[in-house]
């Protein structure tokens, strides 16, 4: 016979009218997704709740590291997110999201090379901490770093299904120049305010097996053609264009070419 | 597109008893059921043993509101040829006060509609109950929080005290 409560996960609480459900009795998963809603620093510090939450957050499957909402300093922000990354280890993680600005444009420059230079290199390996846990979805809101060069790792991460990148490097063409890529899940690429070169689009769009969307938004494009067997719907948004782009895509659906060119 | 006038109806049937006729659209607003009606289209009678009267009236009410909802901004997008983004906008802003409105509940309803959604799998009521019981833990001390919830404290204070000098990065204080 099939034991009376099967969605419950301790003894102790019959699945009756009569039950009174504190947070703590409610299964893991929705504990988790409670704790995905929140704020990474006040999701940890609920490990010294109880017993039941001690160890809790080490299991969050979404993070959204965004400087702004930490209301700390760049460097307590770098403090906390490194830990975090490091101690929750390779637990499963569905979606990353990293937002961090350091400053507008205009405050970059009072950080000097050297700072901007550690902090290029802490999110660098965030990204790589975040690539081992297998995610699905990626964003990366990274404007106002100019020196950025991504991971190559996040061009081979075969689990991703998502990638989000808000940069800030039309002067910069190294920020994405992956020699290899291979993202055989990837469905949605969404890319904003970089400098796209010839090899690298192709590469991106052959390293793609099964994107079916692309969405370019003030891009400054350098290449001359596109070719996609598989993609659907492409945007380009605000993009400034040299010359002729020829588009060789047999299953587009939707072409929207806002302001560009 | 035409309604059909004679809506299936569906009987859902709650752990103390008590039964709930619902039009079909509204029953398939629960993926749990709308997996049960697809398996077998011949089901009219649903036993939710996991879930009471007084829960499983709320989870409907909320299904019907936004049945409603989306049926009222199709009709008049077919009545327009398009929709107007004012008015879906207003639309959207009344279905969010309503949301609003709906979640003012205590902690125990709370946590049982979070425990009915789930297991009815109604995404839009399990974000709204989440990001509710998510935004009664922001901003509140561990004491605070455990009040509200009503959450038993079993850790004692030296194991407190363990557990801070072992993440100190998460309990830093600002500046």
């Amino acid at each position: 016979m099939e034991p009376p409560n099967k969605h419950t996960r301790s003894n102790d609480e019959p699945a009756t009218s009569y039950s009174f459900p504190d947070l703590s009795t409610l299964p893991e998963p929705v504990l988790l997704h409670i704790l995905s809603f929140m704020n990474p620093k006040e999701a940890v510090q609920t490990c010294i709740l109880s017993k039941r939450w001690r160890n809790l957050w080490t299991f969050i499957p979404s993070l959204n590291f965004e400087h702004f909402f930490f209301k700390d300093t760049t460097a307590a922000f770098v403090h906390f997110v490194a830990n975090m990354l490091y101690f929750r280890g390779a637990s499963k993680l569905d979606t990353f999201r990293l937002c961090w600005h350091v400053g507008s444009q205009h405050q970059v420059s009072d950080y000097g090379d050297e700072i901007c230079e550690i902090h290029v290199s802490n999110a660098s390996s965030w990204i790589f901490s975040a690539l081992s846990c297998k995610p699905l979805v990626i964003t990366l809101d990274l404007r106002g770093f100019t020196n950025l060069k991504l991971p190559h790792a996040l061009f081979t991460c075969t689990s991703l299904e998502q990638l989000d990148l808000k940069l800030s490097n039309r002067d910069n063409e190294e920020t994405i120049g992956p020699k290899y890529v291979n993202l055989p899940n990837l469905k949605k690429l969404k890319v904003s305010v970089l400098t796209l070169k010839d090899p690298v689009m192709q590469r991106i769009l052959w390293g793609c097996p099964f994107l079916e969307e692309l969405s370019l938004s003030e891009c400054l494009l350098k290449f001359s053609e596109m070719k996609s067997d598989c993609l659907r719907h492409l945007t380009m948004k605000n993009c400034q264009g040299y010359g002729v782009v020829e588009i060789f895509m047999p299953s587009l659906i939707s072409l929207d070419l806002k302001d560009s060119w | 597109m035409a309604r059909s006038s004679t809506e299936n109806m569906i009987t859902l049937m709650s752990s103390d008893g008590e039964e709930f006729m619902v039009t079909e659209k509204v029953a398939r607003e629960c993926t749990t059921i709308r997996n049960m009606l697809e398996d077998d289209c011949v089901i009219t009678n649903i036993p939710l043993p996991n879930v009471t009267s007084d829960i499983l009236s709320m989870v409907i009410e909320y299904c019907m509101e936004h049945v409603a909802a989306a049926e009222k901004a199709a009709a008049e997008t077919a009545e327009k040829g398009s929709s107007s983004a004012p008015a879906a906008a207003k639309a959207n802003k009344d279905l969010e006060e309503w949301d609003k409105a709906f979640m003012n509940v205590d902690v125990y309803t709370l946590c049982d509609l979070i425990l009915a959604a789930n297991y009815l799998n109604v995404s839009g009521l399990l974000d709204l109950t989440i990001q509710t019981a998510a935004n009664l833990i922001k901003g509140k001390s561990p004491e605070q929080i455990r009040k509200t919830f009503h959450i038993q404290n079993d850790l004692s204070l030296e194991e407190e005290e363990k557990i801070r000098s072992q993440t100190p990065w998460a309990f830093e204080k600002s500046e």
